[in-house]
């Protein structure tokens, strides 16, 4: 009896639940989706909180898939504003043509690729752009630090890099091999700047790359090495990211907002101009240097613009 | 035979010490958790969403995501599994397919988890274009329970005595009779523990979910299984990935959180346990 009594009440049950799972074209899937770099993670997730905060009820969510893998779902009209540590390549763009999906790229914070030690490793506080290329170089056969520099201590150097879908990837090969993806690809990769930062927190000779304001999160448990590319050794402070000393390792970051939404997605445009705007202050808390102000106004104005088009 | 009983003394006495190993054990985890989230935990942690900032961090909507994955697997994985079961031990000859499915299903309950998240994005989220919703997680982790829901189910209804079918055949009862009337009531109490305990093994997993897509942060709990896909495993994994020391603490009270969930569950499964025993003849 009682079996049969459970058994009846799972068939309004389940028509409920398939009910709830209609395609969400209408009121339940005015969810605004930001996915992307792990770069720009900690300012998307500033900005979404502080939006939430401003705009109660209002329904944002954040995903973490690469700069590559955001762009891709971006295109294939699955998430509504990417974060992107490099500009979109014509491949992708092209993606995004053929899917029918126009997008705005507005640029809202800058970062520097920092190049990270433990902080228990205190025989190393520069490197020269040589010496990172001969560290990361397809087939680098730099195992040891003292391979790397003579005096440096004979231990075992161990590498924590972003994956392959990780614009920080593209951007840092690129510098520093000169040609995109160029890279050594045995050590630990990952698209999560994170645990890039807890890999290299946990081992006394590691070394690692990420993203500034991952750097900023995890300053307790690792140090950033200096960079020297010909006119002396920098720091990447927030200051010297934004006035450009530290290029060519600064670069900047975007976000890329789907124009394909106008009508479903009013709020979509209420949150990228709050993003734009809110950016210049959250930028600066969350490890990144902010950008002049005439780059934000120049975003805004796109951004009106692209609103005034579509509706 | 002194010889032999004392030998058993000591089997006794061993046995006790290893439970009393687990126990502590159990309690030390426990303890740890719990003092590691002690202090983190403010008044809105059950309803406020993440932060960037560890002392604002709630975990309302994952929360809320792992009531809804915990439904909806029970809702997918029972009448399948159970119906799988009563089909296999009732109706399907003992040779042949059925008997290849039967061991087949025994097999799958040993696969690693990850796996059927990997299989869950081809087919659910991909595939069936449900895209990393709940629904999508929900059928995952049904697919990763199924197979201990049928094992047990199996077991339960292989338990129930013949002599029970017998009779009710020798009365002129249909197979269909015998199965609703008599061997699923007595099977119910095994076949409602085994399932809890895959449901609640499938709630507490994040791996799977991670590979389909879950959200790193989101601003509101979910109110449909068409919403974005979260759950309290996965937000303890963001927690504990992050760097700054502060948010260990806000996992350990997302961790004790889960721990009080699952043990919620287990005690409703034990409740509906009593409750279908008592009705059973």
């Amino acid at each position: 009896m009682a079996v049969r009594g459970s058994a009846a009440g799972m068939v309004p049950l389940l028509a409920a639940l398939l009910a709830g799972c209609a395609p969400d074209a209408g009121e339940g899937g005015r969810v605004v989706v930001v996915d992307g770099s792990s770069s720009l993670y900690p300012l998307s997730e500033a900005v979404a909180e502080e939006f939430a905060r401003e705009h109660p009820g209002s329904r944002i969510v954040v995903r973490v898939s690469g700069t590559a893998g955001g762009l891709r779902r971006l295109c294939e009209g699955e998430v509504h504003v990417a974060g992107a540590s490099r500009a979109m390549t014509s491949a992708e763009a092209a993606r995004c043509r053929s899917a029918g999906i126009e997008y705005l790229a507005l640029p809202v914070a800058r970062d520097g690729v920092t190049v990270v030690v433990n902080s228990g490793n205190d025989a190393v506080g520069c490197l020269t752009m040589a010496e990172l290329r001969r560290l990361w170089e397809p087939g680098s056969g730099v195992t040891n630090w003292r391979d790397l520099r003579p005096g440096l201590p004979p231990e075992r150097v161990r590498l924590f890099g972003p994956g392959t879908d990780s614009g920080t990837f593209h951007f840092f090969t690129a510098v520093v091999m000169g040609r995109t993806g160029a890279s050594r690809a045995d050590h630990y990769q990952t698209e999560d700047d994170h645990l890039i930062a807890r890999g290299v927190a946990g081992n006394r000779w590691s070394l690692g790359y990420l993203g500034s304001a991952s750097y900023a999160a995890s300053e307790e448990r690792v140090r950033a090495l200096e960079v020297d590319t010909g006119f002396g050794c920098v720091r990447p402070t927030q200051a010297k990211i934004g006035d450009g000393s530290y290029s060519p390792l600064s670069r900047d970051l975007y976000i890329y907002m789907a124009n394909a939404y106008n009508n479903m997605y009013n709020n979509l445009y209420t949150f990228v101009a709050y993003y734009v705007s809110a950016s210049r202050e959250l930028a600066e808390e969350a490890g990144y240097a902010p950008l002049p102000s005439e780059e934000y106004e120049r975003s805004l104005a796109l951004l009106a613009a692209a609103r005034e088009g579509s509706s | 035979m002194r010889g032999a009983k004392r030998h058993r003394d000591r089997i006794g006495t061993a046995c006790a010490v290893m439970t009393a190993v687990v126990a502590a054990a159990f309690l030390a985890m426990a303890a740890v958790l719990v003092v590691r989230a002690w202090g983190a935990v403010g008044p809105g942690f059950l309803f406020d969403p993440s932060s960037r900032v560890a002392d604002r961090a709630g975990i309302g909507p994952a929360l809320a995501g792992t009531l809804w994955l915990a439904v909806l697997t029970a809702a997918f994985a029972f009448p399948v599994g159970v119906g799988t079961a009563v089909y296999l031990e009732e109706y399907a000859p003992r040779t042949g397919l059925a008997a290849v499915v039967g061991g087949a299903v025994a097999n799958l309950a040993g696969v690693p988890s990850v796996v059927y998240g990997v299989a869950g994005l081809a087919l659910f989220v991909r595939g069936m274009g449900m895209g990393p919703t709940l629904l999508a997680g929900g059928c995952t982790l049904a697919a990763l329970a199924l197979p201990t829901v049928i094992v047990t189910a199996r077991t339960a209804i292989r338990a129930v005595p013949r002599g029970l079918r017998e009779a009710a055949f020798s009365l002129g009862a249909t197979r269909w009779q015998v199965v609703r009337g008599q061997v699923l009531p007595a099977a119910a109490p095994g076949i409602v523990t085994g399932s809890c305990a895959a449901f609640t093994r499938a709630a507490g997993e994040a791996a799977p979910l991670l590979v389909l897509g879950a959200v790193s942060f989101m601003t509101f709990a979910p109110r449909t299984p068409a919403d974005p896909l979260t759950s309290l495993p996965t937000q303890v994994f963001a927690w504990s990935a992050r760097s700054q020391q502060d948010f260990a603490a806000v996992a350990a009270g997302a961790g004790v959180a889960l721990l009080l969930l699952l043990l919620a569950m287990n005690l409703v499964a034990r409740a509906v346990h009593r409750r279908v025993q008592g009705v059973s003849p």
